[in-house]
């Protein structure tokens, strides 16, 4: 048993397959049952090998086992094109080529492959842990080439490690040019239709109960918001996502009519932010409540939403300007209006209840309080986890019977209760709220802020957002989620911790990622177009950027190799010699420093003639250097010897005071 | 002879020191993989403008680039110097001694030779040897001139080489003659007796020597030239062996009668006896001790018949 531990432990093939195995394991996510055990198995097999040199599988087996594996990918992923095929195979073929690989080359080939493997690994993952377990996975890489390369067995570990760190430090600021420098295009090279591999929770294009309340289960980041002015209270945090419009008697839709514009009159300066959009696998920006003006030649719709004009795959930065105070001039169009009244012919008891509100009420204002107080004084419930609701008249049902609910019960139950009472209204889908990272002030919203709110339409005020969940859980709109459901049974863990450390920590962790995300994940054809504008001061082309790189990359090039040289002649200056000139320092002040022509020998003479008294400490040390420096004498005894004598050394104070020259 | 030898091997480059106008660089078989798997790793993140891909692809793209210096570093400002080789007999393989020496302590980089896939580290300013060993195939001279001094460290990503010019010789002495060559009348094996075969049979004169047996003064030749003579003989007087490369008639081949004077050679070293050599070019004069075998075993190595 240890003799076979001994094997393994010198053979290269184990360190080969520790690196594969590293970068490997991401890609466990995707990849089916079946492909992680075959994985495991070759590699148990190799190892195997390595004890057993006859174990080895012949030719014909490695060509049976590709064919085998390449029909199993294709049947699995319905072809080879696509990021997860073609990642999967490569996976597979990776570690049937480390089944028959046995000579050095071999295990060269398999660390590049395993380079290679790290870069399909971003394709799938860009976030900052992704990125740094990647970077370990490089650094291991390099120190397995090192080993590899490295045939004298000479070297240790220790020495390997200095020299990977060495060729990473001088490797760092190339890859910084490089990356800031390189010409960015948009576009691509090769059509690519690959869906997102994991279906993205979020908001749905429509609503009915129970959808929202799902997301709450998720604190996957949606957006981040940073501002430029000064930052909105926290229950104004309303973030618009689509508006619904159609309702069905359980399901409310997206199908919005084609409204006209609308007059808005600020009655303040507003806000204005940059959001980055986490990639989302739809088109939906979101905008504070209310949006007025987008960067990035997008657009706002009639009911202040906006759509990007591409799914969005990855992080989407815009930026908007959006009113807190404003009123609405012109009147609502006809069609709008009908669409906003339209009800289907069930929930009579609500119908009833809402239109004996309207004969009692004179104003529009006055029908939307009662309905709020409805809501305080009649025992509703705000919870996560409702009574179900069975009966087709659903909202009949919450309101008169189970009045337990999540925000799109409310928020539907109100848009019924509204449109029944002739007030135009709709159902707003966004999150609500928003976490205030104390380390840079950015606000993050995640997927269990969702939420579903109302507008209704007042003439002469235009639109106005009303919230029915927060006459019933007021938390939830002034503080947050988290708040609002306390006590409650089965939360999503998430939402029960709220140790003050570990919130920091996340807190700080989500700092630094999004510095990444600004600064590594954004930089595209955009950001760098305008980063070099900003650094040369005039606008300039892709041609521009080009012959830029060109001039900077050579630059860099140039001082690199400058520096590298310089840097490899300056180790020359041993300890020896370091010690040497800390032992001549010693003489300067005594106005008996060495001769530039004079050799040691000769200096020692001199020194022993004017410090008699330290005479044969100097001639000790002197006649070491000089053994270790002309005779060549390797001996790391007197070397040390040397350095330790030259620390000790003090050239005792009456010697310097005695005369000042000779 | 010797001061022949040694100016011979003297006159090209004993050291040799690589500087960066004798080395050459290219990527290695690895490292045009490794250029194939960049630019391969560079389209997937233009494609999917992914910007952690272009990072990977700049950080491995810049440590080719370092690693190259690097390689290149690895080999330049050493100094190569040719030792002295040990003579051998021929078809034995010839060791070529040389040294590296580095002026940097922190140096540490392995280095190879492509002649017996030779691997040897340099470490700081320890005097580092190889040895390059060849077959040796002919009796005589054999020199290394040429041979090809590279280093692929840190990464095996490139081939820095340089072709090493330097003169390293050896001495290649004939093959000892094996046992059933041997003339049987000539000098027999193993018996101390049988050296008495041809006894007093005369082979010649020449300067007398101190320390010659007044018995063997030719003082015929004396009388006429008025110079001392001594009288040799071929088999033992008791004083000495002369091996004379004339007398073995029956064997027509040069190599094979120098190979047999090799074995005599041997044979007589390793008894107390003091021995001579005759050839036709050079007469040696008998002797004893290593010194003296290594000179008549050279004479037999350059002898040019």
């Amino acid at each position: 048993m240890r003799q076979h531990i001994d094997k393994l432990k010198s053979d290269p093939v184990s360190s080969v397959i520790f690196l594969l195995l590293l970068v490997s394991i991401p890609h466990f996510r995707y990849i089916p049952w079946w492909s992680i055990l075959s994985v495991f198995s070759l590699l148990s097999w190799r190892l195997f090998i390595v004890i057993k040199p006859k174990a080895g599988a012949g030719k014909l087996i490695t060509v049976l086992f590709t064919l085998l594996f390449s029909l199993l990918i294709y049947n699995h992923a319905g072809g080879f094109s696509g990021i997860v095929a073609g990642s999967h195979l490569l996976l597979v073929m990776t570690f049937l080529k480390l089944l028959e690989s046995r000579c050095q080359r071999d295990y060269m080939l398999l660390v590049i492959l395993s380079l290679f493997i790290i870069a399909t690994n971003l394709l799938f993952s860009q976030t900052l842990p992704t990125a740094l377990y990647m970077l370990c996975c490089v650094f291991i890489t390099l120190v397995t080439l090192l080993s590899l390369s490295e045939k004298s067995s000479r070297i240790t570990l220790f020495e390997k490690l200095k020299t990977a760190l060495r060729l990473t430090a001088f490797s760092l600021p190339l890859m910084l040019v490089l990356f800031v420098f390189f010409p960015r295009i948009s576009g691509q090279l090769w059509h690519t239709n690959d869906e997102q591999t994991r279906a993205r929770s979020g908001l749905s294009d429509s609503m009915e109960p129970g959808k929202i309340s799902q997301l709450v289960y998720s604190n996957e980041r949606v957006f981040r918001a940073d501002f430029a002015t000064k930052q909105p209270e926290k229950k104004q945090l309303y973030w618009r996502a689509l508006t619904l419009w159609h309702y069905d008697g359980k399901t409310w839709e997206n199908n919005k009519p084609s409204e006209t514009q609308t007059q808005i009159h600020l009655l303040d300066t507003g806000y204005k932010y940059t959001i980055t959009v986490e990639a989302s696998n739809n088109k939906w920006l979101y905008l504070l409540d209310l949006p007025v003006t987008i960067s990035n030649s997008l657009s706002i719709n009639t009911d202040f939403t906006a759509l990007s004009p591409k799914t969005i795959r990855s992080l989407f930065q815009y930026s908007a300007h959006s009113a807190s105070r404003y009123y609405m001039s012109n009147q609502l169009d006809s069609r709008s209006r009908s669409r906003a009244l339209k009800l289907p012919g069930i929930n009579t008891n609500t119908i009833a209840l809402a239109q004996d509100w309207k004969r009692n009420s004179a104003t529009p204002e006055a029908i939307i309080k009662k309905a709020l107080t409805h809501f305080t004084t009649q025992n509703f419930y705000y919870t996560l986890s409702p009574a179900k609701l069975r009966n087709l008249a659903s909202v009949d049902e919450f309101l008169f019977e189970t009045r337990q609910g999540f925000c799109e019960h409310y928020a539907s139950s109100f848009a019924v209760l509204m449109r029944a009472a002739g007030i135009p209204s709709r159902v707003v889908l966004g999150y609500l709220g928003g976490e205030a990272n104390p380390y840079n002030n950015i606000i993050s919203v995640d997927q269990s802020m969702a939420h579903a709110w109302n507008e209704v339409w007042i003439d002469n005020r235009g639109w106005i957002r009303i919230d029915p969940t927060a006459s019933i859980a007021p938390h939830r709109v002034s503080k947050d989620i988290a708040t609002a459901l306390k006590g409650q049974q089965n939360l999503p863990l998430h939402l029960q911790l709220d140790f003050a450390g570990l919130q920091k920590i996340r807190q700080l962790f989500d700092a630094i990622d999004n510095k990444w995300n600004q600064w590594i994940l954004n930089y595209n054809e955009s950001t760098q177009k305008q980063f070099i504008e900003i650094l040369s001061g005039k606008s300039v082309s892709l041609h521009d950027i080009s012959y830029l790189f060109i001039k900077v990359i050579l630059g860099t090039l140039v001082l690199t190799v400058i520096v590298y040289f310089l840097s490899a002649k300056r180790q020359k200056n041993d300890a020896v010699t370091k010690a040497y000139q800390k032992f001549l320092h010693k003489f300067e002040n005594s106005g008996f420093s060495k001769r530039k022509n004079e050799g040691p020998a000769d200096y020692t003479k001199r020194l022993e003639s004017r410090f008699p008294q330290q005479s044969r400490e100097i001639s000790r040390i002197m006649n070491l250097y000089i053994e270790l420096k002309f005779r060549k004498i390797k001996n790391a005894d007197s070397a040390d010897r040397f350095i330790s004598s030259v620390r000790h050394f003090r050239l005792e104070p009456d010697n310097i005071n005695d005369k000042p020259n000779s | 002879m010797d001061y022949w030898i040694k100016k011979k091997a003297r006159q090209p480059r004993k050291s040799y020191s690589i500087n960066r106008h004798n080395i050459y660089i290219l990527p290695s078989k690895a490292g045009w993989l490794y250029i194939i798997t960049l630019i391969a790793i560079l389209s997937g993140a233009i494609n999917y403008n992914n910007s952690p891909a272009y990072l990977l692809c700049f950080f491995l793209a810049s440590l080719g680039f370092i690693t190259m210096l690097q390689t290149h570093q690895n080999i330049s400002q050493l100094i190569i110097y040719a030792e002295h080789s040990a003579p051998v007999f021929c078809h034995s393989p010839v060791d070529f001694i040389f040294h590296v020496t580095s002026d940097d302590n922190n140096r540490h980089i392995a280095l190879e030779t492509k002649a017996n896939n030779n691997v040897f580290a340099v470490k700081g300013r320890e005097k580092s040897q190889f040895i390059i060993s060849e077959i040796s195939n002919k009796r005589g001279l054999q020199y290394v001139s040429r041979f090809k001094l590279y280093s692929e460290y840190p990464l095996g990503l490139f081939h820095a080489w340089t072709q090493v010019e330097i003169i390293n010789s050896a001495i290649i002495y004939p093959r000892p003659a094996p046992h059933n060559l041997m003339p049987t009348d000539f000098f027999a094996g193993e018996q101390q007796q049988s050296r008495h075969i041809g006894d007093d049979e005369f082979a010649g004169i020449r300067d007398f020597q101190k320390g010659d047996s007044p018995k063997s003064l030719a003082w015929k030749t004396i009388a006429k030239t008025n110079r001392l003579y001594t009288k040799e003989f071929h088999a033992e007087t008791g004083d000495f062996l002369i091996f004379d490369y004339d007398k073995l008639t029956a064997i027509n081949n040069t190599e094979e009668r120098l190979s047999i004077l090799c074995a005599l050679v041997l044979k007589a070293s390793q008894s107390a006896i003091n021995y001579g050599l005759k050839l036709p070019a050079k007469t040696i004069k008998p002797s004893s001790g290593e010194a003296h075998k290594h000179k008549c075993l050279s004479s037999l190595a350059l002898a040019k018949l």
